[in-house]
């Protein structure tokens, strides 16, 4: 068994999605995760990575049940989220929340920031209209964003703010883990590492548990505990941070490595 | 263009002399300035074409707005319903918009009026019902795009419902398009209501109609050609003037989103 | 009368006798004139028939033309008038439209016969009513795919390398542009078939349209009946030579 100390644990996830092909043709459905098995311990910060189309995202969207494994389990909490009914899928709901890579697409162009932040209380009709507003304060300013920003509209806001106001959402009510989906890939280098900076400090602080998907190794290097790296929908190899860095096992984990820039100089 | 439209639904009615029914076969066939009493000169039948005219364009209107209205509550719906769900809803609910589309919409009003009747309110509901799939089409293309994006996403692993979602991202979201689509489809909706009251299956006389008047005219295009011109003129600047506005309506919006 | 009619079933029943006659060819014979509707309705089709593929061949052509030579014309305004006389035309309803061209070409200056199917220049007006709506939807369609092309690298590379500019718009746009196109006209087509309903009636032209109104002012509805089953099915006859005619010029489809 493995340990009851795991917020989520996968066994055996396969993901398999039917493809539309010529007619009279057999369709052969595409497996875009193979078998995946891994645990996430509470407070901690496991990573995912690999190339693009290697099905981290697909992973991730599993964990954040928006979609169903073909086989095996994902299990949160020590609960197979296949069992869950509508109640126990809300409740899920809260205790997990997402941030996606796109700062532009992840907050809808109408609405003001306030509002966005707020969704999940409303959704959730969790305080008044003005306890709401006060929480949007309080997640601004643990996101370090003046709290003046709450009237404005996406358009108006640089991408790193967007992404911090992404998260602040996402801590609007308090989630144990948060799945954070190439959360700072779009972000220039000075910006990925303030964002990081902060959910280090977030997790200290709240004892947040984080799935991170990145196809970045450096980035994956200054946050996680634990790294599982993905290829083809397998999770190829596995460890922690410094054991993939410095004894690669893998040829693709090597070529993952070479990837990152300045990595021939440093060598 | 518009102006003058407004001009002739709004401020006519309030002319002096204003009457749609009153005939007077000794004036009948009257031209346009002749007689001060009779703007646009007089009907076969003596009737004053001004006054006609003005009802006409209002009951034109109000038809198409009806039916503009209904239709696009009907596609909108459609196509969230089946841009949001895809999957079984989304192929049956296209299927018939695609199968609509091929029957040609006059045919179809023909054949719907001769068996249900031409009531004004249940032709509003019957032009209505058979223009919704422009709006549904592009509804669903934005919405099965927009469904993808992040914020939709991020709400639903809120504990977002569909219908959440749908209310309070998707709609909002398209409503700027449909609002566009509706505009022009005001003059699509004129003209076809315009055609089925030429051939008589539209608006029932006594009430005026742009479509009945032209047809009565008709027969007197070699004497009197300005029965046809007159209300052919207002079809046009009707059709025109929205057609200007929704171009323009569109530009605009393009412009301040780029 | 009733009783031969067969009135007194059930509704059901009497739909469901239909579509058991429709399937062995009988759709019923007319109130009216107690012949076989669909004899009726077939008499009327070739006329029918001609007006719409008249129309829409000469309008697309036409199109075809003007949007080539807009494309290569060197002054945008060119295009831009063209485009807004399109605008023009499509706020006039055909059935107007037709009006007028009566007006101007029959009553005024004499010159054409208005009414009927008489001769060849019957067809003028009607042709000319019909074609022109068919013109301006076409151009724009043209238009606007010949707009995304022109910025497209293919294109820029083209012209870059020194080939005549209508050589890349004959050779390279408008095949590019004809693939999409002709899906859509070929669905127009079909419906322009049983579209023509209004037309028919301005022109007094023998075709089904009119053959269909008149049966449903004269509650004849077997005609009626008869006159949608034949325009469905030529609708889809049409429909199944576009989708050949697609694959012939396609290169990416091959038919199986
Ligand atoms: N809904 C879907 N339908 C079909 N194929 C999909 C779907 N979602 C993802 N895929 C495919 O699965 C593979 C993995 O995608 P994804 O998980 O997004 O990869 P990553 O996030 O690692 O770039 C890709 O090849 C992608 O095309
Ligand atoms: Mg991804």
């Amino acid at each position: 068994m493995i340990g009851v100390g795991n917020v989520v644990e996968l066994r055996g996830v396969t993901k398999k999605f039917p493809v539309r092909s010529a007619p009279f043709r057999k369709a052969e459905p595409f497996t875009a995760v193979s078998d995946a098995t891994f645990s996430l311990p509470r407070g901690k910060t496991v990573a995912v990575v690999g190339e693009s189309g290697s099905g981290k995202s697909t992973t991730a969207r599993m964990v954040l049940k928006l979609e169903d494994p073909t086989r095996g389990q994902v299990v949160f909490d020590g609960v197979d989220l296949a069992t869950l009914d509508r109640r126990e899928l809300f409740e899920f709901r809260r205790r997990v929340q997402p941030v996606f890579q796109n700062p532009y697409g992840s907050l809808d162009a109408r609405y003001t920031v306030g509002r966005s932040i707020a969704e999940p209380l409303q959704l959730h009709r969790i305080g008044t209209r003005a306890t709401q507003d006060a929480r949007v304060n309080e997640l601004l300013d643990q996101v370090a964003l003046p709290t003046a920003l709450a009237s404005r509209l996406p358009h108006e806001l640089s991408g790193g703010q967007r992404q911090r106001v992404a998260i602040a959402r996402a801590l609007a009510l308090s989630p144990e883990l948060v799945v954070l989906d190439e959360a700072v890939s779009a972000l220039d280098v000075i910006v990925q590492a303030q964002i990081l900076e902060l959910l280090a400090e977030l997790q200290a602080e709240l004892g947040l548990s984080y799935l991170f998907i990145s196809h970045d190794l450096a980035v994956v290097r200054m946050i996680s505990h634990e790294v599982h790296v993905m290829q083809h929908g397998r999770i190829v190899e596995s460890g922690t941070p410094d054991t993939i860095f410095d004894q690669p096992q893998q040829e693709y984990t090597r070529a993952l490595l070479a990837a990152i820039p300045g990595s021939e100089i440093a060598r | 263009m518009l102006a003058i439209v407004a001009v002739l639904v709004l401020v006519v009615p309030f002319l002096p002399g204003f009457d749609t029914d009153t005939q007077d076969l000794g004036d009948n066939l009257l031209a346009p300035l002749q007689n001060p009493a009779h703007l646009l000169g007089t009907d076969a039948l003596g009737r004053d074409i001004l006054s006609r005219l003005s009802v006409a364009v209002r009951v034109s209107l109000l038809v198409a707005f009806g039916a503009v209205l209904i239709s696009a509550l009907v596609g909108t719906s459609v196509g969230l319903t089946a841009g949001y769900f895809r999957g079984r809803i989304d192929t049956v609910l296209m299927s018939i918009g695609d199968i609509q589309l091929a029957i040609p919409v006059v045919l179809l009003l023909i054949v719907l009026v001769a068996t249900l009747g031409s009531r004004p309110l249940l032709l509003v509901v019957l032009l209505g019902l058979t223009d919704w799939v422009g709006y549904g089409r592009v509804v669903r293309s934005m919405v099965v795009s927009l469904r993808e994006q992040e914020f939709v996403q991020a709400a639903r692993s809120a504990g977002a419902s569909g219908f959440w979602v749908i209310r309070k991202h998707l709609l909002p979201n398209v409503l700027s398009q449909v609002v566009i689509l509706a505009a022009f489809e005001i003059g699509v909706v004129v003209t076809i209501e315009s055609s089925l009251s030429f051939i008589g299956l539209g608006i029932q006389p006594p009430t005026p109609s742009l479509g009945l008047m032209i047809n009565e005219g008709q027969r007197y295009l070699q004497s009197n050609p300005s029965l046809v011109f007159v209300p052919a003129l207002a079809i046009f600047l009707v059709i025109g003037g929205i057609q200007f506005l929704s171009q323009n309506v569109g530009v605009r919006r393009s412009r301040s989103t780029t | 009368m009733r009783t031969s009619l067969g009135l007194n079933d059930s509704l059901a029943g009497q739909y469901g006798r239909f579509l058991v006659d429709a399937v062995h060819g009988d759709l019923g014979n007319s109130i009216r004139q107690s012949t076989s509707s669909l004899a009726l309705v077939l008499q009327r089709l070739p006329a029918a028939l001609q007006l719409a593929f008249i129309s829409f061949a000469v309008g697309f052509v036409l199109a075809i033309v003007l949007a080539v030579a807009g494309e290569l014309s060197t002054r945008p305004r060119v295009r831009t008038a063209m485009l807004s006389i399109a605008t023009v035309r499509q706020a006039i309803p055909p059935y107007l439209f037709g009006i007028l061209l009566i007006l101007v070409f029959s009553v005024w200056a004499g010159l054409l016969p208005a009414l009927g199917m008489n001769s060849a220049l019957s067809f003028v007006l009607p042709v000319a009513t019909v074609s022109t709506f068919e013109i301006a939807l076409y151009l724009r369609l043209f238009n606007a795919s010949f707009a995304e092309s022109r910025r497209s690298d293919y294109v820029r590379t083209a012209l870059a390398k020194g080939v005549p500019h209508s050589r890349v718009v004959i050779r390279h746009q408008l095949p590019n542009a004809l693939l999409p196109i002709i899906t859509v006209a070929g669905i127009n087509l079909g419906v322009l078939v049983g579209g023509l309903v209004v037309i028919e009636m301005v022109f007094n032209w023998p075709g089904l349209g009119r053959l269909i109104i008149e049966g449903v002012t004269q509650r004849d509805y077997p005609i009626v009946q008869a006159g949608v089953v034949v325009i469905a099915v030529v609708f889809i006859v049409i429909n199944f030579i576009v989708d050949l005619l697609y694959a012939v010029l396609d290169p990416r489809v091959r038919l199986a």
